[in-house]
């Protein structure tokens, strides 16, 4: 883990007042789910109860299935429970297709600003349909189950998602889609 | 937009834990503890009458030994949290927990861990600075500790704007009830004081006078601090104290509905920079009232105004000390102005639609 520091932010308008005005749409904010693990103030649950749990309620809320996310940008930061626990998630949600990078690797956590960022990297992927590679990605850590890409990656993604998970338990996951 | 059901509170001040507290408070019937505290600072001590917030209590809802590792302000987050379900009548272990959320939120956050981490990192380095202080640090702390000691599974978040803290939290709670994220929301604010409030007090201002709200020219603010939880639940439930209305958010007095409303508890708390907009709130409103002298200030104080309109919707009364009469109130309001012009105004009615 490395510390970092920015900010993201996303101007949101309603689609009615955005199509009203003219507005170009970068992309649609589908869902969100939130959920507490409800379990260690530093930890999170070791199967990842509490982001399982968030991730099906963003799907749910977003009226998609697992099969339609392309490309998802993990919460990822690079410590051994945060990273087991999330790649179990991801592997029993969506299997080991799925295209992630943790662009930690890049900013470093962010903390408070971390999940505004990373739904920026998540729109601009959606955007440009590109993933970047995970830098500093070496060696599989078995208990993870999944790998993030470690090349930049061509996409082919409507839809995708962003983790942010906290001390306390706390899981929140976002769903994010561009026009086709 | 749902109207949620407001089915349980969980007060804790300066007049002590619990709604039969702040009754009495209000009526009079109990006084605040103030302590008189002599803050050094180059100039020489400083005289400052401090509102303190106590936790006696808690040991009824979660053993001694479970709270050995749990900071001053978590302790006030559960016991508020404890006494919110209680008053509801409610059991967490009943309920069906992952559809429980807990907003929290609080503008100074876990102070007195955050400063004991830095102190113990200062003192012993990094590698012996204490893990517990740099959990507990965290705002969203106390969000954790109710959440794994109450299994409170559902949504978890914790907020903090300042002022607007109080008024963020229960926007989102509507929400997280409105999309059908949760069932109940277990909404809460607070905040704690510790020594560097205090000095930093003492550094701007000096021996401050009694703390007296309603003097909107004077600055009397006098350190508090407090967590008060709201247990909410949907419109469709029968609400103990009535329901939340609406939540207004401007930025002019002139347009908050007050005229509506059978009484407004207003948040002056001795800012003499805000004085002037709540004289105007004042001026707007049948009746109008402010208890920072109850409380202390700090900046979500105005949850325990919501509490108390709860209470004076429940009790069929407007709860003042000297107003016996039974006004019957109906719809009720408490206001916040911060000291950049935000202006909110939560309403809250026992009417049913």
């Amino acid at each position: 883990l490395n510390l970092g520091e920015g900010a993201g932010l996303l101007v949101l308008e309603s689609r009615q007042s955005a199509e009203k005005r003219g507005a170009k749409v970068l992309a649609s904010v589908m869902g969100y789910g939130n959920a507490s693990d409800a379990f260690h103030p530093t930890a999170p649950h070791p199967e990842g109860l509490g982001l399982k749990r968030a991730t099906l309620a963003a799907l749910n809320q977003a009226g998609l299935a697992p099969a339609d996310i392309g490309c998802l940008n993990v919460h990822g930061t690079s410590t051994s429970a945060n990273d087991a626990a999330e790649g179990k998630v991801i592997d029993e949600i969506f299997g080991s297709k799925l295209p992630f990078v943790s662009t930690k690797s890049y900013t470093g956590h962010a903390m408070g600003a971390a999940g505004g960022l990373e739904a920026v990297f998540t729109v601009m992927a959606l955007l440009d349909q590109k993933l970047p590679a995970s830098l500093g990605f070496e060696t599989m850590d078995p208990q993870c189950r999944v790998a993030p890409v470690t090349s930049n990656t061509n996409l082919s993604a409507r839809y995708g998602l962003s983790n942010s998970l906290a001390f306390g338990g706390v899981n929140s996951v976002l769903a994010f889609g561009v026009e086709a | 937009m749902t109207r949620p059901a407001i089915l349980g509170l969980g007060p804790v001040c300066a007049l002590g834990a619990g709604t039969v507290a702040l009754i009495e408070g209000l009526e009079g019937r109990c006084q605040p503890l103030v302590e008189d505290r002599q803050v050094g600072i180059a100039k020489g001590p400083v005289p400052l009458k401090i509102y303190t917030s106590k936790t006696a209590g808690l040991e009824r809802f979660a053993p001694r030994a479970s709270l050995r590792r749990t900071e001053p302000f978590a302790q006030q987050a559960l016991l508020a949290a404890y006494l919110a379900f209680e008053d509801a009548g409610l059991v967490p272990g009943q309920m069906n927990q992952s559809r429980v959320a807990v907003v929290f939120g609080s503008a100074w956050g876990c102070l007195k861990a955050g400063f004991a981490f830095q102190d113990s990192s200062i003192a012993h380095g990094d590698i012996c600075s204490s893990p517990t202080h740099f959990s507990s640090s965290t705002h969203n702390a106390p969000a954790s500790q109710v959440s794994i000691a109450l299994g409170l599974a559902g949504p978890a978040m914790t907020l903090s704007c300042f002022e607007q803290t109080f008024g963020a939290a229960l926007q989102a709670a509507r929400n997280l009830l409105d999309n059908g994220s949760a069932d109940y929301v277990l909404v809460g604010v607070g905040d704690e004081i510790c020594p560097v409030t205090e000095y930093a007090l003492a550094q701007r201002r000096g021996p401050a006078p009694d703390l007296d709200p309603l003097a909107f020219d004077k600055c009397t603010w006098a350190l508090g601090g407090g967590f008060c939880c709201l247990l909410l639940g949907r419109g469709s439930q029968s609400p103990k104290y009535g329901y939340l209305e609406e939540i207004f958010m401007g930025t002019r007095v002139e347009d908050a509905p007050l005229k509506s409303l059978d009484a407004v508890f207003l948040a002056a708390n001795g800012d003499s920079a805000t004085g002037s907009a709540y004289r105007t709130a004042a001026l707007a409103s049948k009746r109008s009232f402010a208890n920072a002298n109850l409380f202390g200030s700090f900046p979500t104080a105005n949850a325990l105004d919501l509490a108390v309109a709860c209470l004076c919707l429940r009790e069929g009364r407007l709860l003042a000390p000297g107003d016996p009469q039974a006004s019957r109130p109906s719809r009720l309001g408490c206001l916040q102005i911060d000291t950049y012009g935000s202006v909110q105004l939560f309403i809250v009615s026992n009417t049913s639609n």
